[in-house]
């Protein structure tokens, strides 16, 4: 039980990761959406997209430590945070810092979102359908040299479920009625500079 | 508080009971898929200590990363700490 | 026997720190005493829910490690009420002691000053005010101003304002004592509550008094403080008398309960007496309806306002409300249609309590209560010759 222990549950946990990314980003358009049913109110959706979020961020956690403290990658910390900053596999292993580090900012900014405020944090949240793409690329080109049926599998599972919701916001989406007006309020009741 | 109010009160607690219930089975069910799915990498993925080895020859001058792992891999290993230029891997199956 | 409106005469404006002082003697420390004394009191809010003031503070101190925030809601968006921008302008040492105070006890480490932006006198004169404070006591203190809609006075539009940027209202959980601003345990009173506090800290008990808006059909309309239990009829003899006979009686501002006139006159005004009729206080809002006005048309007009206030969270408060108001108005224009009345029983059935927030609530009381004290002048209305202003 070693080094190469340490890989696999690299590989698991950027698995789960992606899984767990994905959920999150499932649940956030059906947020948007306003989703609910007997006994599952609105809350409880965006209650669970911010969980999510944060527990993706710690599998995250875990599957870039241990691929950095592995010594066969021969990765330094800094790749973690630079991107394209790795001899090994440079490019795909790029792909995964930039995913990473957009997922840090949106997390950030939703914690912060009291000092950003509202229109702010929008923009910035928009980063999702950058993050989960670029890290759907990183999982398969990283793995590429080692591609096998259930990462495959795993990811076209991933794809279909955001391409699903995606497709389901377009259409039910702009059949919305509420969104002009709801809009309209927000506007009306942003926070103005105090005096 | 009235009927109204007080089961709109008891129909909120369930809901946030459902969603601490939800983060935690899927914290667990996560937890659990990266012992399975590193599982799975491992009986799926041949000759790991090989694709290693070729990318650890790429790296014979990246001082400060091998600097960094040295301390922190796992103790048990038999390959020497500094591997910085060698290139030299042995199979973590024992 | 204190009052919160005793000291200089109104009209002369702020009341200084010096003065304040003076009158009152210096703030008192606050502690855990203070909340029990308030529990004691029982103290209601004045912001129109009547919650017991102590046991609010009592939840807010438990969670709070240090973190906690206090918000002074001084929004005043019900239209015809007036007593929070008289307070604010005449007043605003005891309200500032009060949040102190509060802040004190629940161990907060930020005040938050919710003035509506629209009342301009009021935000001076509170600025002005806590210019005059200890820096100690000005860097609790930030200010933000409340947006000029009817659901941005909500608690939790306050609390969402300061948080996140936008004054929507919820009835989501976590509700603010819990996890408020930034998540810490939040502590919004009114105004008024504060500056009774101010008063209850110095003297043991609150002032046993007031302050109600008498609007409409009278004299003088405008501010009172009356002491607890004063009927309908007092407080409309003190501001000057009806000037014709009255149809009925809004209790409560726009989400309150109608009296027919007769019955109106001996209820007393207090929160308690008042539930147990099955009507309702709430932010002490004393609407006459002149005889000359047409109650129906009255209605009409104010679900079309609650209508268009609302947040557009959710199709029941957004599309049921103006349903509603759209059958009201077709009432008050074309006569009544028995197929309409039909109507705003099932549709209040249906709005209730399936709102994203309280609004829609508030509206169908308001709504139900209009149809179950003047049944008669809905049921016969007929287009008026003339609309009246």
């Amino acid at each position: 039980m070693n080094d190469t222990l340490l890989w696999y549950t690299t590989r698991g946990a950027g698995a789960v990761s992606l899984v767990l990314l994905t959920a999150v980003v499932v649940l956030g358009i059906l947020s948007a959406l306003r989703v609910k049913g007997a006994g599952w109110p609105r809350f409880l959706t965006t209650g669970l997209h911010r969980n999510l979020a944060l527990m993706t961020l710690v599998f995250l956690g875990l599957h870039i430590v241990t691929a950095v403290v592995d010594p066969f990658t021969h990765l330094g910390w800094l790749t973690a945070v630079v991107p394209f900053s790795s001899y090994y596999r440079t490019f795909w292993l790029g792909l995964g810092t930039i995913s990473f580090e957009l997922l840090l900012a949106i997390v950030m900014t939703s914690l912060a979102r009291g000092f950003i405020g509202h229109a702010a944090w929008r923009m910035v949240h928009w980063l999702t359908y950058a993050s989960w793409p670029v890290a759907v690329i990183h999982g398969i080109g990283t793995g590429t040299d080692t591609l096998s049926a259930w990462l495959l599998v795993l990811t076209v599972a991933c794809v279909a479920a955001v391409v699903a919701a995606i497709g389901f916001r377009v259409t039910a989406g702009s059949r919305d009625p509420l969104e002009e007006p709801r809009t309209t309020f927000q506007a009306a009741v942003q926070r103005r500079e105090p005096r | 508080m009235d009927r109204n109010t007080q089961d709109r009160v008891r129909a909120r607690e369930a809901a946030l009971r459902l969603l601490n219930r939800l983060t935690t089975g899927v914290g667990v069910g996560a937890l659990a898929g990266v012992g399975v799915l590193g599982a799975v990498s491992a009986y799926t993925i041949p000759g790991a200590a090989t694709s290693s080895q070729t990318a650890s020859t790429a790296t014979s001058s990246s001082a400060s990363s091998t600097s960094s792992t040295s301390g922190l891999g796992s103790s048990s290993t038999p390959i020497n700490s500094s591997s910085s230029g060698s290139g030299v891997v042995v199979s973590g199956g024992t | 026997m204190t009052r919160l409106l005793a000291g200089r005469d109104l009209a002369l404006g702020a009341e200084g720190l010096a003065e304040h002082l003076q009158r009152l003697g210096p703030l008192p420390a606050a502690g855990p005493s203070l909340t029990e004394a308030l529990v004691r009191s029982g103290l209601a809010g004045s912001g129109g829910a009547a919650y017991p003031t102590g046991l609010k503070w009592r939840s807010v101190a438990a969670e709070s490690n240090g973190t906690a925030v206090v918000i002074v809601n001084g929004a005043e968006g019900e239209p015809r009420s007036l007593k929070d921008r008289l307070l604010m302008t005449t007043r605003p040492h005891l309200i500032l002691d009060g949040a102190f105070l509060a802040a004190k006890a629940v161990r907060a480490k930020q005040v938050v000053l919710y003035i509506g932006e629209e009342h301009r006198a009021s935000q001076d004169s509170m600025a002005r005010a806590l210019a005059e404070r200890t820096g100690e006591e000005r860097r609790l203190v930030r200010t933000v101003s409340a947006p000029a809609r009817y659901v941005a006075g909500a608690s939790s539009a306050a609390v969402h304002l300061v948080d996140e940027g936008i004054a929507t209202p919820t009835t989501a959980p976590p509700s603010a004592h819990e996890r408020g601003v930034a998540g810490a345990p939040t502590l919004v009173q009114n105004v008024e509550t504060l500056a009774q506090v101010a008063l209850v800290a110095r003297n043991g008990s609150p002032t046993g008094t007031l302050l109600v808006t008498v609007a409409g059909g009278v004299f003088r309309p405008g501010v009172l403080e009356i002491q607890a239990q004063t009927t309908v009829a007092e407080a409309v003899e003190l501001a000057g008398g009806a000037s014709e006979p009255p149809h009925g009686v809004l209790l409560g501002g726009y989400f309150g309960t109608w009296v027919k006139a007769a019955n109106a006159w001996e209820l007393p005004l207090d929160h308690d007496a008042l539930r147990a009729r099955g009507l309702t206080l709430g932010c002490g809002v004393i609407g006459v309806l002149p005889g000359s006005r047409c109650v129906v048309c009255e209605v009409a007009g104010i679900m079309r306002y609650l209508a268009s206030e609302s947040s557009a969270q959710c199709g029941p408060c957004f599309f049921g409300l103006r349903a509603l108001a759209d059958a009201c108005t077709r009432i008050a224009e074309r006569g009544t249609d028995p197929a309409d009345l039909q109507r705003l029983q099932r549709w209040s059935a249906e709005v209730s309590g399936r709102g994203a927030c309280h609004h829609p609530d508030g509206a169908v009381m308001f709504l139900q209560s209009a149809l179950a004290t003047f049944p008669d002048d809905f049921a016969g209305h007929r287009p008026h010759l003339r609309r009246a202003a």
